[in-house]
């Protein structure tokens, strides 16, 4: 079954958008509609990019996840102007539970 | 801090990062489908060719314990790169052993097939079939000479697949993203730069107004 590009990324957006959601206690100093834009703008920078890789089997999916995870953790630090340590959290918090989403969705796909 | 210098001087830390990030490509991994990826059907199929007016062509593989099978024009025939199945030209009236040995085919000319077996695919893929064509443009006594003519993929109706959003277009989405992250740094940075202006003038005022109640400065 051949998903669409812009439904998987928008699945994988708002799933994160939901995530931003419950944790945004843990950044008191970042308003959150700005913390939302940023994810969707940095989101809209590195999902297609993985997707490319990983649908022409250009790097391998350890790689292209670690290439997202830094990719998104400049995007954020630069945009949000945090300190790294934020930066990381945001971007590990947000792709861990859309990268386990995922791998749900394409395993059940695939059998 | 210190913690994480230590963690990255310990050699099994980019021990473990080397194997995460080098986890081989599902290209690589003949049988087995790692999240993500779905089998597909890869078929060649042999178009009607001058050069084979005195032979028939047999695909039977190397290795494994499949049987062979005689290629049919314009039918699609299985075939795999794992198993090395090889195509050989018998002639015409060659009676096929009715057990299949390699031994009985190796005399004759033989070629390996024009493309790598493709048995798996990204499932953000909608190919479920591909169909290469071939034509056969020469047969000597030791090879058989096969050209690819064109391949096509089909989605599991047996539609031709859809090519969806192209590399092009997703590149020019992320320069998107990037110019949106741009312009969202530089609204922060004028933001923070008028409110440290203001700060300064309503400090500014803040002064006169000392100054303006007590001209002659403090005591």
């Amino acid at each position: 079954m051949g998903l669409t590009f812009v439904l998987l990324m928008v699945a994988n957006l708002l799933i994160e958008l939901s995530v931003l959601m419950v944790v945004r206690g843990l950044w008191k100093d970042q308003r959150i509609g700005r913390l939302l834009l940023t994810c969707v703008t940095v989101n809209l920078v590195s999902y297609p990019l993985a997707y490319l890789c990983i649908e022409k089997d250009g790097l391998p999916y350890g790689a292209t996840e670690a290439l997202v995870f830094l990719t998104e953790g400049m995007l954020y630090c630069l945009t949000l102007d945090c300190q790294i340590k934020t930066a990381a959290q945001i971007t590990t918090m947000t792709n861990t539970v859309s990268l386990l989403c995922s791998l749900l969705v394409t395993s059940g796909l695939a059998n | 801090m210190k913690r994480m210098t230590e963690k990255i001087n310990n050699p099994i830390f980019w021990i473990f990062t080397a194997i995460f990030l080098c986890t081989p490509s599902p290209v690589a991994l003949a049988d087995l489908l790692p999240p993500g990826h779905k089998a597909v059907d890869h078929h060649l199929i042999f178009n009607s060719s001058v050069a084979l007016q005195n032979h028939r062509l047999v695909a039977a593989p190397i290795r494994g314990f499949h049987g062979f099978a005689e290629i049919r024009q314009g039918q699609p025939v299985p075939f795999s790169t794992k198993y090395g199945t090889k195509i050989f030209a018998v002639p015409t009236d060659y009676q096929f052993p009715e057990k299949y040995r390699l031994e009985d085919l190796e005399d004759f000319p033989s070629t390996a097939p024009p493309v790598h077996a493709v048995t798996s695919l990204s499932v953000l893929r909608s190919t479920a079939q591909i169909k290469t064509f071939c034509e056969v443009i020469s047969v000597t006594d030791s090879a058989v000479v096969v050209r690819v003519i064109g391949e096509k993929e089909y989605d599991e109706l047996g539609n031709p697949s859809k090519g969806g959003w192209s590399a092009t277009g997703k590149i020019i989405l992320s320069v998107i993203g990037l110019l949106g992250c741009l312009v969202l740094r530089i609204g922060l940075s004028r933001h923070k730069r008028i409110q440290i202006e203001e700060d300064k003038k309503a400090k500014n005022s803040d002064s006169k107004t000392d100054h303006k109640l007590n001209p002659m400065g403090p005591e």
